[in-house]
């Protein structure tokens, strides 16, 4: 299988402080990688450094066959680096139809010039975006919130649109920084669900999560953090992961 | 009558003003505190081409525009560098250093003299030298901003400038660049806002420094936070709110010495009470934190 990612040697250190040291590991295209490791063990920051948010003292991370080392955050979005973050960061005067439509590339109506030379690709676009946003919504069953504000959603919902977000783009990668912490049960199944769906149609993932038995069971490689270094890095053959 | 004419057209170039400051505030959560310095220097661009050069009111509007533009791109600048109260604070400082030059810069300005015998606008030979012929032209340019910002709060692009505003971080990680729609927007502001002192000092046809001191950015911000950010009748209601109560008072019998004080209490007192009660103001959809 071809690797979408590899991280070689990736260091970063805060004040002194070695955050991560020497990270190396690489990932295939339609797998699902699980990261975990106990709180402050680096998880988070190393999303940061993948997605571009901080930049790496030392190493390299490939994407898709690029050196992206040098590259800033909204290039590697746009390259197809799409991130959840930990902490929902849903619009939260924005209604939710308006936030999966913000969210959508390439949208012609962002370009000032387009409304005087080309007014007729911005219609159609919005168009076919409101489509995709209604099918987003229904599948998410958040299809009676789509007039709701972003800041109104609970928690749950909050994180199921920032999935939506995500759909609305075609990311090669999706980095999920801990999709179920604090959600009920029949949240936690639901985004499972929307998950398996998204890994049967051969999406890639990265997953924080802190439970190791529940990342055993949706990941079919498993990596663990520990104070900034990887101490195990295994791949799984359970035919019960995510993809099941 | 004339009064009313008067009352009249202050609020439509106070309306226009405070339509201005809301893209800003409102449309991208850029708290700045110079909009009275892009008024002025629409009034000013506007008088001294006027008197000077003897240009047409249309022409001196539009290099108002380009001017308040070009000035507006230090604002932007100060927005891709700094957030929240440190931009508030640098825009304050935009103003009093801008305020400075005005003031002091006599040969171009006329210095605290001002510049006076402002000729009144004329369009295609249409001369709008009375009170209520000045009303029509106020309204007109005023409509015309308003049916702007309502078609324009419908574009994907205003969506952006909104998702910029409640979260930059976010909008870089979906791939585009919120320095991008800030541009924008102070842009268009400082165009609304230089229309806005075009039309002012036209029709008072004197003006000078004092009409734009960071005493009126503050007061256009209040303005703004009094009827709501976000949306457009949010800074139009804020605007009524200012100019009509005054008006208001003076059905209140009190002595002249001490009204124009008064109004300054009763409305400092409005704005606590709607940031206390009503924090997103009278009509607005945003409320800034
Ligand atoms: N921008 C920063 N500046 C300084 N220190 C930072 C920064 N970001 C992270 N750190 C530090 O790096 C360490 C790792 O933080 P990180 O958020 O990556 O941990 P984590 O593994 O995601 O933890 P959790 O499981 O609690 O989410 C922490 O000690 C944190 O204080
Ligand atoms: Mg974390």
């Amino acid at each position: 299988m071809e690797d979408l990612l590899i991280i070689e040697n990736l260091s970063k250190a805060y004040n002194g402080l070695q955050v991560l040291q020497e990270i190396s590991f690489s990932v295939e295209k339609n797998s699902i990688i699980a990261l975990t490791g106990e709180n402050s063990t680096g998880k988070t920051t190393l999303f940061n450094l993948i997605n571009g948010f901080d930049s790496h003292d030392n190493g390299n991370i490939i994407f898709d066959g690029k050196n992206i080392s040098q590259w800033g955050a909204i290039a590697r979005s746009r390259a197809g680096i799409g991130r959840l973050f930990q902490n929902s960061r849903v619009f939260k005067n924005m209604r939710v139809l308006d936030i999966l439509l913000a969210s959508c590339f390439d949208n012609p109506g962002e370009r000032i010039l387009n409304y005087f030379v080309n007014p007729a690709s911005i219609k159609s676009f919005e168009k076919t975006s409101r489509n995709k946003a209604a099918e987003v919504l229904n599948y998410l069953r958040l299809l009676d919130k789509s007039q709701d504000f972003g800041g109104s959603l609970s928690h749950g919902e909050k994180k199921l649109l920032s999935l939506g977000m995500l759909m609305m783009n075609n990311y090669k990668l999706i980095l999920l920084d801990e999709p179920f912490a604090g959600l009920n049960a029949k949240m936690i199944d639901k985004i499972s669900d929307t998950l398996s769906d998204l890994a049967r149609n051969g999406q890639t993932f990265i997953i924080i999560e802190h439970n190791i038995e529940k990342v055993s069971s949706i990941s079919n490689q498993v990596l663990i953090l520990k104070e900034g270094r990887i101490i195990e890095n295994n791949k799984i053959n359970n035919a019960n992961n995510l993809i099941n | 009558m004339n009064y009313f004419l008067h009352i009249v057209i202050l609020l439509e170039i106070y309306i226009i003003l405070a339509l201005s400051l809301n893209m800003k505030v409102g449309f991208t959560g850029l708290l700045s505190i110079a909009q009275a310095i892009f008024y002025g220097i629409g009034a000013y661009v506007t008088a001294i081409f006027m008197v000077e050069l003897g240009s047409p009111f249309l022409l001196a509007i539009v290099i108002s525009i380009v001017v308040s533009v070009f000035f507006s791109l230090f604002i932007a600048f100060i927005a891709s560098r700094l957030r929240d109260l440190y931009f508030a604070l640098a825009t304050m400082a935009f103003q009093i250093i801008l305020y400075a030059i005005i003031y002091n810069w006599t040969s171009l300005t006329n210095g605290p003299y001002g510049i006076a015998g402002i000729p009144q606008p004329e369009i295609l030979g249409v001369a709008f030298d009375n009170l209520s012929s000045f009303a029509l032209l106020g309204f007109v340019f005023m409509v015309l901003t308003i049916l702007f910002l309502l078609w324009f709060q419908k574009t994907p692009f205003s969506r952006l400038l909104e998702s910029t505003r409640d979260d930059e971080l976010a909008v870089i990680a979906m791939g585009k660049n919120p320095k991008y729609y800030k541009r924008f927007s102070v842009c268009i502001s400082g165009a609304l806002a230089a229309i806005a002192g075009s039309l002012y000092a036209t029709y008072v046809t004197y003006i000078d420094p004092s009409s734009f001191t960071i005493d009126e950015s503050i007061l256009i911000m209040s303005i703004v936070i009094i009827g709501g950010t976000g949306n457009i009748w949010g800074p139009v209601s804020g605007a009524l709110f200012y100019i009509l109560l005054p008006e208001v008072l003076k059905f209140i019998d009190i002595p002249d010495s001490i009204a124009a004080s008064l109004r300054m209490i009763i409305y400092g007192f409005v704005l606590i009470l709607i940031i206390r009660i009503k924090p997103d103001g009278f009509f607005g959809k945003y409320v800034f934190k």
